[in-house]
């Protein structure tokens, strides 16, 4: 199969628009009694309430001909509740599961299993030697994270062997690396403001044009408008060989997640449908995404 | 953490870069390093950052550099971990405040869970040569707990913590504002910091490389598991006392 559009769900009866919209593969959360196991809160804001809305979801994503990942990608957690849920998971037919701890994907080494481990972004990798250090932990796919450019990208497409890349398309992007970043774990987050608001106070140094630069950061480090896009970057992710494209936002809502799925499908099927320059290619995905997502903005280039 | 050295050194000291590739020293840099601060008699720690594919191939000109000296080694992610077990089997491994941030609780989280697990992951560390954890106050609030599950001893950076990282460097697009977000880096960087204030926390954050650090003065009490206090200040930037 080619390269996927991977996307987000949170109740079963937005799997058909999804599927209508482009979705290849699903990926979700469920609500876990007491402490969360996935990377979000413990709500039906962002998960499926429990297990019965897991399996009739599954049923419908099998019966499409998808297939669905469930995130167990807290990073750190219960490791016994969490190897129970992941037992419970895969009798359910659940395809994939998202792991991040690493003590957690080394307690489940010997699980008897169906269903294929991957590795969530919040366990960020960014080089080859990384990617081997956890092909040791039967990881059969990586989310790379949000923060490599398309060289870097490369280079891992070339020693990957089985284990397919997965990288991040619309929404979602934040500038600070997820994993190594101590601020999106705080506890202001849950007040719906982004954990990077931050605003330059003083510029110290001697640097020329401090002011702009001042000016520049501070868009990026405090700017709601920041999130996401990178369909330029498409032509050469498909030429890559890379095998998911993660649509983030479980909590985004379903029109909007629509609209970008719809958005990848429509520009890979012009990519796909013959040859066409970068220049044209750029142009139609600009127009595209202005007329159809929001304005093309440089600062919500993923690449 | 130093990109150049002491003239008398009082101490150990910590050589490299911690958070970006880029402003990683030379091979040459890190060998002259090992051998000045022997020659001092200072015991040397070597840091590395988070590395791509492109900064394995610089790390890995460090490593063929230092002839297999036996010095350590401050890691920041797991490739980096793999390649100086392979490649420079006399390097003691620390795994750095970066790194060590999800790693500490995941191993506590599996003392926790089933001593025999835990028993097999301290094998696994051991066999990487994993010697020490580096922490901040930063770090050490998220954990919410105590070291003592931590099987290796941890050292505690001081007064600067890193709140965040990023490879997606905002100093480096300031110089091309429409350019691709991994812009072309002159290192505008060197001898630039932004104070920030951030909306919902208190404290003094600056915005410093890829990076946000946090000020935190010493504690007056540390974990039994810290045995080292390590002094840190940005380099090229005396950011002062109290911001």
């Amino acid at each position: 199969m080619g390269m996927r559009i991977h996307v987000p769900f949170r109740h079963p009866d937005e799997l058909a628009p999804l599927i209508e919209a482009g979705a290849d593969s699903f990926y979700c959360g469920v609500v876990h009694p007491g402490n969360s196991i996935n990377d979000r809160s413990n709500s039906v804001y962002f998960n499926l309430p429990d297990m019965r809305a897991l399996e009739k979801s599954i049923r419908r994503i099998h019966d499409a001909g998808r297939s669905v990942a469930v995130a167990v990608n807290k990073q750190t957690l219960d490791i016994g509740a969490a190897l129970r849920f992941i037992r419970a998971a895969d009798k359910l037919g659940t395809d994939e599961l998202i792991l991040s701890s690493l003590t957690l994907l080394h307690a489940a080494r010997n699980l008897d299993v169906r269903c294929r481990l991957s590795l969530s972004c919040t366990n960020p990798v960014f080089n080859s030697e990384a990617l081997e250090f956890f092909r040791r932990f039967r990881v059969g796919k990586i989310c790379l994270p949000r923060h490599l450019s398309l060289d870097d990208v490369a280079s891992l497409s070339r020693s990957k062997g089985e284990v397919e890349l997965e990288v991040f398309i619309m929404c979602g992007l934040c500038v600070f690396t997820e994993g190594y970043c101590g601020m999106h774990a705080l506890p202001y987050e849950d007040q719906g403001e982004p954990c990077y608001c931050f605003k330059v106070t003083r510029v110290r140094g001697a640097a020329a044009g401090k002011r702009k630069k001042a000016e520049y950061i501070e868009s990026r480090l405090a700017s709601r408008e920041l999130d996401g896009c990178g369909l330029c970057a498409l032509p050469r992710l498909l030429a890559l060989g890379i095998d998911s494209l993660k649509i983030e936002g479980r909590d985004e809502p379903l029109h909007d997640r629509i609209a970008y799925a719809k958005a990848v499908r429509d520009l890979l099927a012009v990519l796909r449908a013959g040859k066409i320059s970068h220049e044209e290619y750029a142009e139609i995905a600009k127009k595209y995404c202005s007329e159809n997502v929001a304005p093309c903005n440089t600062k919500s280039c993923y690449y | 953490m130093q990109d150049r050295l002491p003239e008398r050194p009082s101490g150990r000291v910590y050589f490299g870069e911690e958070a970006c590739e880029r402003r990683l020293p030379s091979a040459r840099a890190y060998a002259d390093a090992v051998r000045r601060l022997k020659k001092a008699g200072a015991p040397a720690t070597l840091v590395f950052p988070p590395l791509t594919d492109a900064g394995v191939e610089k790390a890995r000109a460090v490593l063929r550099e230092l002839k297999g000296a036996a010095v350590e080694c401050v890691v920041n992610d797991y490739g980096m971990l793999e390649l100086a077990r392979r490649e420079a089997p006399r390097l003691e491994l620390v795994i750095g405040r970066l790194l060590s941030r999800v790693l500490a609780k995941n191993i506590i989280d599996l003392h926790a869970y089933s001593a025999k697990e835990y028993a097999s992951f301290c094998a696994f560390l051991n066999e990487r040569r994993v010697v020490r954890f580096d922490f901040d106050v930063f770090s050490l609030d998220l954990l919410k707990c105590g070291l003592a599950a931590l099987p290796v001893p941890a050292s505690l950076y001081t007064p600067f913590d890193l709140a965040a990282f990023t490879r997606r460097c905002t100093i480096a697009g300031s110089a091309a504002p429409d350019a691709a977000p991994f812009a072309a880096c002159r290192q505008e960087c060197r001898g630039l910091a932004f104070d920030v204030s951030h909306a919902y926390l208190d404290g003094a954050y600056f915005i410093y490389e890829n990076l946000v650090l946090r000020y935190s003065p010493e504690p007056a009490k540390t974990d039994a598991r810290i045995d080292r206090i390590v002094r840190w200040h940005p380099p090229d930037l005396r950011l002062g006392r109290r911001p």
